[in-house]
């Protein structure tokens, strides 16, 4: 596992808030996160006690059991299942503890701007061979109209694209 | 006919290579408080009253479905692997977590209907990258392991630094150990030198 920071824009779903598209991201930062800081919260989390009276109905112990038949692996084709268990396992605690779940007043550097806005496609240009005839830095980008006739050719600029124009009239 | 078969063949020419692109057509901009997510930190735990029961319910709402759940991640292209087993998400932290500006008009439902998307302006957040070991497998020993649990249910966890990146694995101790395994690996060949750090790191236990 391999963790690194990131700054990026984040497009939401504004009806059910799940992430549509990450844009823009950054240049990655290794982070220097230690086991020592995943276990302080695996400590914590799955801390047992079986002394303790009605143990058996603890969050701890309750949650002990469930991860622990999460990984109950049987079989070797259980083993994709049982790793994405551990990733689910290690991933956790990156999302969960931390300052902008428990403490958001105290944390810097983050993001500080929102945008409501209305999704829509571009249709992009293809990489086709005829689309990528160049003249200089411009692309020639042959259209042809086909109304019944002959073909005259146009040269239409847009923006830093040549369109030809082919149109059979 | 010519005409005919040339228009046929330059439609297909023309259109098999185009791609739609996702644009986001902003109409209103405000600002938050905090948006993202910040880094591990364990002292959030410091003088939280009953953070223990809090901290192992919020562990376990997001755990089962961390890595599916589109409101946590979504799937980017990794940094560091490559191949079918590698796996790369982004957090970028919840949008339901997000502190508003308390100073600015609150948005309802009835506002901006149109706008369907609800963009994050560079925020940070975090990629998580997952990958089988590589050989050879670095020693793992007792101490890089904790193991949890009780008389008859327990779940041992490794962990290790190595590099940039975190080599991992659990294990299951209640059943036999020929039949568990390295979770970070499902080649064959891997899994029955990663077995043996398992059986010793499972010496204690017994």
């Amino acid at each position: 596992m391999t963790i690194s920071e990131r700054r990026a824009t984040t497009v939401f779903d504004r009806s059910n808030l799940t992430i549509m598209d990450i844009v823009d991201l950054t240049d990655p930062t290794p982070t220097n996160y230690g086991p020592e800081d995943f276990f302080f919260f695996y400590d914590i989390i799955f801390a047992t006690d079986q002394t303790q009276l009605n143990f058996s109905t603890t969050a701890q112990y309750l949650l002990l059991t469930t991860v622990a038949s999460f990984i109950d692996l049987t079989t070797l084709s259980d083993a994709q299942a049982t790793t994405t268990k551990l990733q689910q396992l290690l991933a956790t605690p990156i999302l969960v503890f931390n300052n902008a779940q428990w403490d958001p007043t105290t944390t810097t550097n983050m993001g500080k701007s929102m945008g409501l806005a209305i999704p829509s496609y571009r249709v992009r240009r293809g990489g086709s061979m005829l689309a990528n005839l160049g003249v200089g830095y411009r692309f020639i980008h042959p259209l042809f109209i086909h109304r019944g006739g002959f073909f005259v050719f146009r040269l239409v600029c847009r923006d830093f694209t040549i369109y030809l124009f082919c149109a059979h009239s | 006919m010519f005409f005919v078969i040339l228009r046929i063949a330059l439609s297909v020419l023309l259109l098999s290579d185009i791609s739609f692109q996702s644009t986001y057509d902003e109409v209103y901009q405000f600002s938050v408080g905090n948006a993202g997510l910040s880094p591990l930190n364990t002292t959030i735990a410091t003088n939280r009253f009953n953070f223990d029961s809090l901290a192992t319910a919020q562990f376990w709402w997001f755990y089962s479905s961390i890595l599916t759940d589109t409101q946590n991640v979504k799937s980017v292209q990794p940094l560091n692997c490559t191949g079918e087993l590698c796996k790369s998400y982004f957090m970028p932290g919840m949008a339901a977590a997000i502190l508003p500006d308390a100073s600015e008009p609150p948005i309802t439902a009835e506002n901006f209907t149109n706008a369907l998307s609800l963009i994050q302006h560079d925020a940070p957040g975090y990629q998580v990258e997952f990958s089988p070991i590589q050989l050879p497998i670095p020693t793992m020993t007792l101490s890089d392991c904790r193991l949890y649990g009780i008389s008859y249910v327990a779940i041992q966890i490794c962990l290790r630094n190595q590099g940039s990146s975190f080599i991992a694995g659990t294990l299951f101790p209640f059943l036999s150990f020929d039949s568990s395994m390295e979770c970070l690996s499902v080649k064959s060949v891997d899994t029955k030198q990663l077995l043996e750090y398992h059986r010793l790191a499972c010496g204690g236990f017994a």
